[in-house]
């Protein structure tokens, strides 16, 4: 399946390069101001925009024969173009981290500047956020299980976006996945701590996968 | 195959696009070996049928198989089996020619890319080119290689020759011949190049705004549809009285003509019958015959 995702890869050229950009950008933007709710959300829209741009891909179905006339599950066919999506998400998170980064080390170098300038400060590492007058706190690169949370929940928003609008009622399909994928976010933000935070996201996570899963059972393409 | 000896099977299909009936009720069969034409106007419904068939949509009524398994259900050891060539020659237009060749031997485990080369040298395509870069003549030449390469024993082709010149068009058919006579292999095609059919097909099946109006043997129907031109004592009638196979009557310059399905003789008795003879019996070409069939106006039957 190596060559189907490679084809799907670059068949995502453009609007994957697109995101990596957006993210890094965002990564620099929003490394002070910006809640780590808002701020890991956009993952969860560009991963729905991924989605979005596949499913369109699918509505020219009459070029797709070469693609879909596999000898392969729709499950494996579809499965491996999610990865092809998701390895373009998983640049995107490092290029967003990368940004973050860059900007937190930034600020680092200049401790002198003054502290009551970030009334509100996020600390992405552990999903919280905090509010201290004095004291800037500047945490420097995603611990590889957050990244995974991260892309694991990024990628739910993705599938459910995908199969969605793979099926008849696509218009209804977007814009259900969007509110989804943000309420769910907004579970996340409140949640008490990391742990209650990573099952309200692994929950939501596995409910869109298996109604994926669901849609893609049998071989219909 | 089936217990029936048919490699493919649509049983009452109906496909809906909104309110659109792109198949209605379409019942007919690909027997094993030969070539199967698949006719009609544009928007008959001859790509819906065929996308039905390879399981890239689902019928709203009926069902269809291919190779013995619902078209929806096909594994993929048998999908291997079938050959496909799309309307166009859709191909990635970014990638090299050899990358589609990679590209399909990679997923087809009787890939012959040694019979790839050969059909690809001998065509003339540039195996270092981007298909972007390719004319259409070699697109789909590559879509043909690249789709028999894995010798398939069904090969689906879906206007194999849309926008080729007379030149690559006749290439392609050579190549179809040639297909043709490896033992067991079997065909189904569409085309609106009439031309072409009656050169290689020895079964048409003709649809007309999704639903099936013929489905024989060419040889039938070339022998069996036939236009008359009859005279009626005095008057001619402003209607006709049925005939039992009627296609198509025309009324022109005080005469009605009529194209009508059945052994000449038993046609000649039906129209005695309703009180005209027959002035004269034309046979008719397969375009003849697909035009009879498939034009709106004066259809009676």
């Amino acid at each position: 399946m190596r060559a189907v995702w490679w084809r799907e890869v670059r068949e995502l050229l453009l609007p994957g390069l697109g995101a990596v950009v957006a993210l890094a950008a965002l990564g620099v933007h929003w490394a002070i101001y910006v809640r780590p709710a808002d701020r890991v959300a956009v993952f969860g829209v560009v991963g729905a925009g991924l989605g979005l741009f596949q499913g369109l891909l699918d509505r020219r179905r009459r070029d797709d024969g070469f693609f879909l006339h596999r000898p392969a599950s729709a499950l494996v066919l579809h499965g491996t173009r999610g990865l092809a999506a998701l390895s373009w998400l998983l640049l995107g998170a490092g290029a967003f981290a990368a940004g973050l980064g860059y900007e937190r080390a930034r600020w680092a170098a200049r401790s002198f500047a003054p502290a009551s300038g970030f009334a509100r400060y996020s600390d992405i590492l552990v999903l919280r956020e905090g509010d201290d007058a004095g004291t800037v706190t500047i945490p420097v690169g995603l611990p590889t299980s957050v990244l995974a949370l991260l892309v694991a929940v990024t990628w739910a928003g993705w599938a459910a976006t995908r199969f969605g609008v793979a099926r008849p009622r696509r218009l209804l399909a977007v814009p259900v996945t969007g509110v989804a994928t943000l309420g769910t976010w907004s579970f996340v933000a409140r949640a008490p701590d990391a742990v209650a935070a990573a099952a309200i996201a692994g929950a939501s996570g596995l409910a869109w996968a298996v109604w994926g899963l669901w849609d893609l059972a049998g071989d219909r393409r | 195959m089936s217990a029936q000896g048919n490699v493919a099977r649509w049983d009452r299909v109906t496909v809906c696009f909104g309110t659109h009936r792109a198949l209605d009720g379409a019942s007919f069969a690909v027997p094993v070996g030969g070539v199967t034409a698949l006719l009609g106007r544009n928007g008959a419904g001859k790509t819906t049928a065929i996308r039905t068939l390879l399981g890239l949509l689902a019928p709203t009524r009926g069902s269809v198989e291919v190779l013995g398994h619902d078209a929806l259900a096909v594994p993929p050891a048998l999908r291997a089996r079938i050959g496909y060539v799309g309307e166009g020659h859709p191909l990635p237009r970014w990638m090299k020619v050899k990358d589609v060749v990679a590209y399909q031997a990679s997923g087809f485990p009787t890939f012959d890319r040694a019979q790839c080369t050969r059909w690809l040298e001998r065509f003339d395509v540039p195996r270092t080119r981007r298909v972007m870069q390719l004319s259409r003549g070699m697109r789909a030449q590559l879509a043909l290689a690249v789709a028999l390469a894995p010798r398939p024993d069904f090969v689906v082709m879906d206007d194999p020759a849309l926008g080729l010149d007379t030149v690559a068009r006749r290439e392609f058919l050579e190549v179809m011949i040639d297909l043709i006579q490896e033992e067991g292999r079997t065909l189904l095609l569409t085309s609106h190049v009439l031309t072409d059919v009656e050169r290689v097909a020895d079964r048409v099946v003709l649809l007309d705004r999704g639903v099936v109006r013929v489905d024989a043997p060419l040889d039938d129907v070339r022998r069996l549809v036939r236009r008359y031109e009859l005279v009626h004592a005095g008057v001619p009638p402003e209607t006709l009285e049925p005939i039992a196979g009627l296609v198509r009557a025309r009324r022109r310059h005080g005469r009605w003509t009529v194209t009508v399905r059945g052994e000449e003789a038993a046609v000649v008795a039906a129209v005695r019958a309703t009180g005209a003879e027959v002035a004269g019996v034309e046979p008719l070409s397969l375009e003849d015959v697909f035009v009879e069939y498939t034009t709106r106006e004066e259809v009676l039957s």
